[in-house]
């Protein structure tokens, strides 16, 4: 199927890639809230078929395994999305990303995903490296710029996953839930949908939300759009809250 | 099930410079560049002269 | 609060405060005016709002001296173009149910200025069960409460059931907020806490909520121009008996605010012709006066009410 338009540029290719995928993340994540017993239920098509699906993968990072974390079923070797996630990172190394550009976001990211390939037995490189120095500290005095780097590191949010990003964002709730007001009245819901994301799974651990994130939820559901990364965002955190999906 | 073939890209195994700036960018995604903050409505107007004494003037401009 | 940011706050409010005394004849009501409320460019409705900015300017005592006289003057002429009270007790007699004849005149009497006939009519008025049931918005009948408190410091109000009946009252979603109904927050505030007099006024519960919410509004409304609901908001927050805003709010009005001292509303451009540019923008000087002065009081202090 997806033969890339010679004229699309690595950008428009790879976005479209990344909403396919988000978009089955979703498929899986919408049965039985995210229960997988396996090799992935819709197995009609291949997870990855071009090097597009391998960016794609590379860009969702641990949230590709979102679907398995939510359900508590442990990530295995021979799991599609664990080989496909192996070879993205072959394919995208991560000095290679490092190098285009600056920032502990993209570490942090890759840290995610390659500690959860390691749980799964599949050795790569990657999985080696340590989690990155100088993660963002919660300081409420910079509470915007904050939960905007948080929205950037919403892959991290997911049971199972700890580190110092998550230490922080349990200390920067108010923070957080600043930074979902900002982005609701923005209008900007997929980083809305991202903060809240770490304020759920705060939430699922016993931390309170300064924002009531039922109706935040809802909201974005409603108000936020057909794209499907905001829509994962948005399942994830819906998960984490407890609230029920339709 | 996917081929080891497809997967390989012609020219290596790290991509183009303008690949990995896709993928950082798509990775870490900036919010919004515009703000959509509510603003002043026309529909407002009424309500502003009839209920507050000490509202602002409505803007020249509809929105 | 920083010491810088208390500078810029005062120099903002002071560059406001001197623009509108110059500019002040152009809200001069017309000769012979039987004021025309539905006229949405009624001089009358700014010559209560610089009444205001001046007495509060007076009552906190926190401006220099130039600022000071500037506040007698504006104040001074004021009164004079309402005839020493004269037009709004006219007013009030041929239009008993309005309440703003009694909500200009507490300005006039926090600084200092009194009509005996009027004062007499309002309190008259304001005992009658028809006037206290007028149909109007709950953050203005607040204002309604805080300008017979004001008139007279023995009238009492049920504040806790006015304030439940207010938007803020429900301390609701915090992004689930519009334009207008941000102008009906503030005004809550205003006439819970008379301007920044009772900041203990304000229930704790809803003072909470300020606390963690006014910072998002003002970070909002300043990305998108909006000088003169961020001004309201900052007047909010020194309306707190623990403000909360960094300096962003100020630093973004005093980018905004011209040589002359003309803080522009929003972020459209200001009108060349000079009666417009006041005409449009006199509001905001108004916010600018008041809320400079109401955050160096809070900074400086011992609240008025307390004094």
């Amino acid at each position: 199927m997806p033969f890339a338009d010679a004229s699309a540029s690595p950008h428009e290719e790879f976005a479209a890639a990344v909403e396919r995928m988000a978009a089955r993340a979703l498929t899986v994540l919408g049965t039985a809230g995210g229960a997988v017993d396996g090799p992935a239920a819709d197995s009609a098509t291949a997870l990855v078929t071009s090097r597009a699906d391998l960016a794609a993968a590379r860009i969702l990072g641990a949230d590709l395994f979102a679907p398995y974390l939510l359900a508590q079923v442990p990530l295995e070797s021979g799991h599609e999305e664990v080989r496909a996630m192996a070879e993205a990172f072959r394919v995208f190394p991560p000095e290679a990303l490092r190098t285009a550009t600056a920032g502990g976001t993209i570490a942090w990211r890759d840290w995610a995903a390659a500690e959860l390939l390691r749980r799964s037995g599949e050795s790569t490189r990657a999985a080696a490296a340590p989690p990155p120095g100088g993660a963002p500290v919660a300081d409420p005095g910079r509470w915007s710029e904050w939960s905007q780097r948080m929205a950037q590191l919403s892959p991290l949010a997911l049971p199972g996953l700890d580190s110092r990003v998550h230490e922080s964002a349990r200390r920067g709730g108010v923070s957080l839930g600043r930074g979902v007001v900002r982005a609701m009245l923005r209008r900007d819901y997929r980083t809305a949908a991202r903060i809240a994301r770490w304020l759920a799974l705060g939430q699922a651990s016993g931390v309170d939300s300064p924002v009531d994130l039922g109706p935040v939820l809802r909201h974005i559901r409603l108000f936020g759009g057909p794209d499907a990364r905001t829509a994962l965002d948005l399942r994830v955190a819906e998960l984490l809250a407890g609230a029920v999906g339709r | 099930m996917f081929t080891q073939e497809a997967l390989r890209p012609t020219g290596g195994t790290v991509g183009t410079a303008a690949d990995l700036s896709a993928v950082t960018s798509l990775m870490a995604e900036e919010e919004t560049r515009i703000s959509d903050a509510p603003l002043y409505t026309p529909q407002d107007v009424g309500v502003g002269i009839l209920g507050l004494l000490l509202s602002p003037k409505p803007p020249k401009k509809d929105r | 609060m920083s010491a810088e940011v208390l500078r810029t706050a005062h120099q903002v409010a002071s560059n406001a405060l001197h623009w509108l005394q110059r500019s002040a004849p152009l809200g001069a009501l017309p000769t012979g005016a039987t004021v025309d409320l539905a006229d949405p460019e009624n001089p009358y409705k700014p010559l209560g709002e610089t009444a205001l900015a001046a007495s509060l300017v007076l009552r906190e005592g926190v401006a220099g001296p130039g600022d000071l006289q500037a506040a007698r003057d504006l104040l001074a002429f004021a009164w004079q173009e309402f005839d020493g009270g004269d037009v709004l007790y006219e007013r009030q007699l041929r239009h008993p149910m309005l309440t703003d004849p009694l909500e200009t005149y507490a300005h006039f009497v926090r600084g200092g200025y009194r009509h005996r006939p009027l004062g007499e009519l309002v309190g008259h008025l304001g005992a009658l069960d028809s006037v206290g049931a007028i149909e109007m918005m709950p953050n203005r009948r607040l204002a309604v409460a805080n300008a017979h408190r004001v008139v007279d410091p023995g009238h009492r109000s049920d504040w806790t059931a006015l304030t439940a009946a207010c938007w803020l009252g429900a301390t609701p979603e915090p992004w689930m907020i519009d334009w207008m109904t941000a102008y009906h927050m503030t005004h809550t505030v205003f006439h819970v806490t008379d301007w920044g007099a009772h900041p203990a006024a304000l229930p704790s519960a809803i003072a909470d909520y300020l606390r963690l919410w006014l910072p998002v509004w003002i970070d909002i409304w300043q990305e998108v121009g909006q000088w003169d609901l961020v001004g309201e908001l900052l007047i909010v927050d020194a309306c707190l008996e623990e403000p909360v805003c960094d300096a962003q709010g100020w630093d973004r009005l005093a980018r905004a605010q011209h040589a002359d001292g003309l803080l522009p509303r929003d972020a459209e451009p200001v009108d060349e012709d000079p009666v417009r540019a006041f005409k449009d923008n006199e509001h905001t000087a108004v916010v600018a006066i008041v809320a400079g002065t109401v955050t160096l009081a809070r900074e400086l202090g011992v609240p008025a009410a307390d004094r």
